[in-house]
C-alpha cells in the first residue's frame, strides 16, 4: 500500500537556522514500494530527501513540491569485523551510529558538528570534521550505496562501480538521487573519552599559526576567534582512559526566541567571547566524552533562536594557505558593517576528493554564525567575490544567499556534475529550494524551454 | 527563490514602463537578481532595461499587453518561469488615468475599463494560479486610493481600482496557506507622468516613497498598504462620511463638473 501523496496539506518547513522557509507536501515512506510510488507521482514541482533538518539554510525544502523524510531507514547492521565496516540506513543519525558503535570498540572516521544529521544528508552534504587533514570528508568513508534514481531506479554506487555517479552523489545535495542505504568504514574506538587542551593566542596570525600545527599533531583540531581576530585553539586527542560505555547523552537546554539581533548584538556578543576567554585561562584541560568534542551545536540546540525572531545564517567558507588576509578581511568587514559574527570557527583543511560539489579544499576553513539581517546582503556578497577571487569556495549546503554566478565560479566543477546529475535525472524531478536559487540544474536546458515558448 | 536574508531573486513587473512598477522592482532587487520588464512598447522597454541595469542584475524583456487574451498573460508567465526561474515577486502595474470628461464615447469607456480592469483582473488570477503552484512568491498590485472612495471626477478609474483591489484581497484569501500572497497596495496621488498636470490633492507622494514602502511591506506581512501611511486613517475617516458631507468636501464634485 503506497503512500497516499495528499497535495492539499502543506506544511511549513524551514531550515536549522531557521531564516528560510517554504509550504511543502511532507511524505515519510517506509517501503520501496512507497518510494517508488512517489517517484512516479512527483507532480511538476519535484521532490527532495530530506534527513534530521540540520542544514542550516533551504538544503532540504521544496516549495510546492514534496519533501520525502528518509527518517524511517533508520536500520543498523552488523559490523563487520574483518572488513571493519557497516551497513545502515540512510536515516540513521550519526549521534546514534556513534553511540551504537562504541561498545564494540569501533566509530566513524568523520562525524560533523551536529549529532543530529542523518548518514544520508552527511553523504549528500559531503560532511567534514574536526580531523579534516587525516581523515577527509565523510563521504571518503563510503564504500558503497544504495541510490534510488529516477532514471535508473535502485543503483549501487562506490568508488569503483558507477564511480562518476558515485561521487556526484558524495556532496550532490541530493539532486542525484534518494541515498537509501550505505557501508561505512569504520577505525577503531580507543576510549569513549577524550582530552582536550585550550590554547589562547592574542592575534589571528598567531591563531593560524598554532591551529595548523596543532592539526598536524593532534587527533582533532579546531579554533574559534573573536571579531578582533584573538581566538582559542582546542586540540583534542584519544584519553588514556579505556572505558568505551557511552555516557548519559547531554542534557537539552529550552532556549527562548531573543529580541532584535539577540546574542549577535555586538555587545552581547562581546561579553559571551569575553566569557569564553576567561573560561579557557581558568581551566584548559579537560576530559570529555566523544560527543562533547565531536557534537558542540547538541548542547545548544536553540543557537538559531537566540538570534532572534529572523534566525541565524551561517557563512562557511574556505580559501588556499596563503589566502590568509580573506579570513582577516571577513572578520574586519563584517565588523565594521556592525555584523560582528556571533560565533567564528577555523579549522584546518586537507587534500580535496574527486566529488565536483565537494566543499573541502586545501586551506583554512571559517564558518561565521550572524543573525540574518537584510543589512548583511552586501557585505556577503562583497566577501563571496574576494572569496572566488582568492580561489575559495563557500560551503553549498549551509548557503542561504549567494549569488547563483559566483558558485559557479567557485566550483569549477559544477558543468561536470550536471552532467552526470542530468543522466540519473533527466526530468528533473529532484529539486530543493537551494538548487533553484543557487540554478544548480542546467540552466541551458530551461533557456531552451523558454526559446521555444517565445 | 528569496534567500535567508528575505532578498526576492527574480521580479516580473507587470507593465513595464510604469514610473512606479520600475521604481518598485528597482528597490526590491538592490544586490542583484532577475528583473523581467513585461510591457506593451519594446523601444521603451529596452530604454528602462538599460537603466535599471547593475552590476549583478540582469533585466529581460518581454512582451505583454493587458489588452491580449488571457492565454496570453499565460503563457507569459510561464515563459518568465521557464526561462528566470521561480517568480518571487510579481509587480501588476498596469492601467491609464483618464479624466471622465475625457471620456466621452462610450467605446473609451470600454478601452479603459479593458485596460485598468479586465486586463489587470486576469493577471491576478494567472499570477495567482502559478504562485500558489511553486508554493511560494508575492504579488503586488498597484491600486489606488479611488478604490477606497471614488471621485466623481475619476469615475471609471475609480471603479476599475476598486474592483481590481476587491478581487486581488480575495484572491490573496484564497491562497492562505499555499505560501503565496497578494499584497494590494493603495497609493494617493503619485507624481508622475501619468499625474502631471492634474491638480494636486493633499498627501501627495513620490515614487520612491511607494517604492520603499512596497518593500518593506513585501518583507512583511501585510495584504493592504497605503502610500503615504496616514492615508489609512483618512480614507476610512472619508469612507465614513456621508455623501452629502463628502460633496461639500470636494471641490470637483460641488462644481458638478462631470456629466
Amino acid at each position: 500500500m503506497g503512500p497516499v501523496v495528499n497535495r492539499g496539506r502543506q506544511t511549513l518547513i524551514g531550515g536549522w537556522g531557521r531564516a528560510t522557509q517554504s509550504r511543502a507536501t511532507e511524505l515519510t515512506p517506509g517501503t520501496d514500494d512507497d518510494w517508488a510510488e512517489i517517484i512516479r507521482s512527483a507532480g511538476s514541482r519535484g521532490l527532495i530527501a530530506r534527513g534530521g533538518g540540520r542544514s542550516y539554510g533551504d538544503a532540504a525544502q521544496n516549495a510546492g513540491g514534496l519533501v520525502v523524510s528518509t527518517l524511517a531507514d533508520g536500520s543498523i547492521g552488523d559490523v563487520d569485523p574483518a572488513a571493519a565496516t557497516v551497513e545502515v540506513g540512510a536515516g540513521v543519525t550519526v549521534g546514534e551510529l556513534v553511540r551504537h558503535l562504541a561498545p564494540g570498540g569501533w566509530t566513524l572516521p568523520v562525524v560533523p558538528g551536529s549529532s543530529g544529521v542523518t548518514v544520508g544528508g552527511a553523504i549528500a552534504a559531503d560532511v567534514h570534521g574536526k580531523n579534516h587533514q587525516r581523515h577527509g570528508t565523510f563521504g571518503r568513508h563510503v564504500a558503497t550505496m544504495t541510490v534510488l534514481t529516477p532514471a535508473y531506479g535502485m543503483i549501487e554506487m562506490s568508488p569503483t562501480v558507477n564511480a562518476d555517479e558515485f561521487w556526484a552523489t558524495v556532496g550532490g545535495l541530493g539532486l542525484t538521487g534518494i541515498i537509501r542505504r550505505a557501508t561505512l568504514r569504520l577505525i577503531p574506538l580507543a576510549s569513549w573519552w577524550v582530552s582536550t587542551v585550550d590554547e589562547e593566542q592574542p592575534r589571528l596570525q598567531r591563531v593560524l599559526e598554532r591551529l595548523h600545527a596543532a592539526a598536524m599533531s593532534s587527533e582533532h583540531a579546531v579554533a574559534w576567534v573573536d571579531p578582533g581576530g584573538a581566538g582559542v585553539i582546542t586540540m583534542a586527542t584519544t584519553a588514556r582512559l579505556g572505558a568505551l560505555t557511552p555516557s548519559r547523552a547531554a542534557r537539552r537546554h529550552v532556549t527562548p526566541t531573543l529580541p532584535g539581533r539577540g546574542i549577535a548584538w555586538p555587545p552581547l556578543t562581546a561579553a559571551a567571547n569575553a566569557a569564553r576567554r576567561a573560561a579557557v585561562v581558568l581551566r584548559p584541560r579537560h576530559l570529555r566524552p566523544l560527543p562533547d568534542l565531536h557534537f558542540p551545536l547538541d548542547t545548544l540546540p536553540g543557537w538559531p533562536r537566540l538570534h532572534g525572531r529572523r534566525g541565524l545564517i551561517q557563512h562557511h567558507f574556505t580559501v588556499p594557505f596563503g589566502a590568509e588576509h580573506v579570513l582577516a578581511e571577513a572578520l574586519r568587514a563584517t565588523r565594521a558593517a556592525g555584523h560582528s559574527p556571533s560565533l567564528a570557527i577555523l579549522k584546518v583543511f586537507g587534500a580535496a576528493n574527486s566529488a565536483p560539489l565537494s566543499f573541502p579544499a586545501p586551506g583554512w576553513s571559517l564558518a561565521l554564525d550572524f543573525a540574518a539581517d537584510p543589512a548583511l546582503g552586501p557585505v556577503l556578497d562583497r566577501l563571496d567575490e574576494r572569496i572566488a577571487a582568492a580561489g575559495g569556495r563557500v560551503y553549498l549546503v549551509k548557503d542561504s544567499r549567494a549569488h547563483p554566478d559566483v558558485i559557479a565560479a567557485m566550483y569549477p566543477g559544477l558543468a561536470r556534475w550536471r552532467a552526470v546529475r542530468s543522466t540519473l535525472d533527466p526530468d528533473r524531478l529532484l529539486v530543493s529550494d537551494l538548487a533553484r536559487r543557487l540554478r544548480l540544474a542546467d540552466q541551458r536546458i530551461a533557456d531552451q524551454i523558454g526559446a521555444s515558448h517565445a | 527563490m528569496r534567500d535567508g536574508l528575505g532578498r526576492p531573486q527574480t521580479v516580473l513587473l507587470l507593465g513595464g514602463t510604469s514610473q512606479i512598477g520600475q521604481a518598485i522592482a528597482d528597490q526590491l532587487l538592490p544586490d542583484g537578481g532577475t528583473l523581467i520588464l513585461a510591457g506593451r512598447d519594446p523601444a521603451a522597454l529596452a530604454a528602462a532595461a538599460e537603466r535599471l541595469a547593475r552590476p549583478r542584475r540582469h533585466v529581460a524583456t518581454l512582451h505583454y499587453d493587458a489588452l491580449a487574451p488571457a492565454a496570453a498573460t499565460v503563457d507569459l508567465l510561464a515563459v518568465a518561469a521557464a526561462r528566470h526561474g521561480d517568480l518571487d515577486v510579481v509587480v501588476l502595474s498596469v492601467g491609464v488615468l483618464a479624466d471622465e470628461a475625457a471620456l466621452a464615447d462610450t467605446a473609451a469607456v470600454e478601452q479603459a475599463m479593458h485596460t485598468n480592469l479586465f486586463g489587470p483582473m486576469l493577471a491576478v488570477h494567472a499570477t495567482a494560479a502559478r504562485l500558489r503552484a511553486q508554493g511560494h512568491g508575492t504579488l503586488v498590485v498597484l491600486s489606488s486610493v479611488a478604490a477606497v472612495r471614488t471621485r466623481d471626477g475619476l469615475l471609471s478609474y475609480g471603479v476599475a481600482k476598486a474592483a481590481l483591489d476587491v478581487y486581488a484581497r480575495r484572491i490573496g484569501e484564497s491562497l492562505r496557506g499555499s505560501g503565496a500572497r497578494v499584497l494590494v497596495v493603495r497609493p494617493g496621488h503619485v507624481r508622475t507622468r501619468m499625474t502631471a498636470g492634474l491638480p494636486e490633492p493633499p498627501f501627495a507622494t513620490n515614487v520612491s516613497d511607494v517604492a520603499a514602502r512596497v518593500r518593506r511591506a513585501v518583507a512583511g506581512r501585510p495584504g493592504v498598504t497605503y502610500v503615504p501611511a496616514v492615508l489609512r486613517p483618512v480614507m476610512t475617516a472619508l469612507r465614513l462620511l456621508p455623501a452629502a458631507v463628502y460633496r461639500r468636501l470636494d471641490p470637483a464634485q460641488r462644481k458638478g463638473a462631470t456629466p
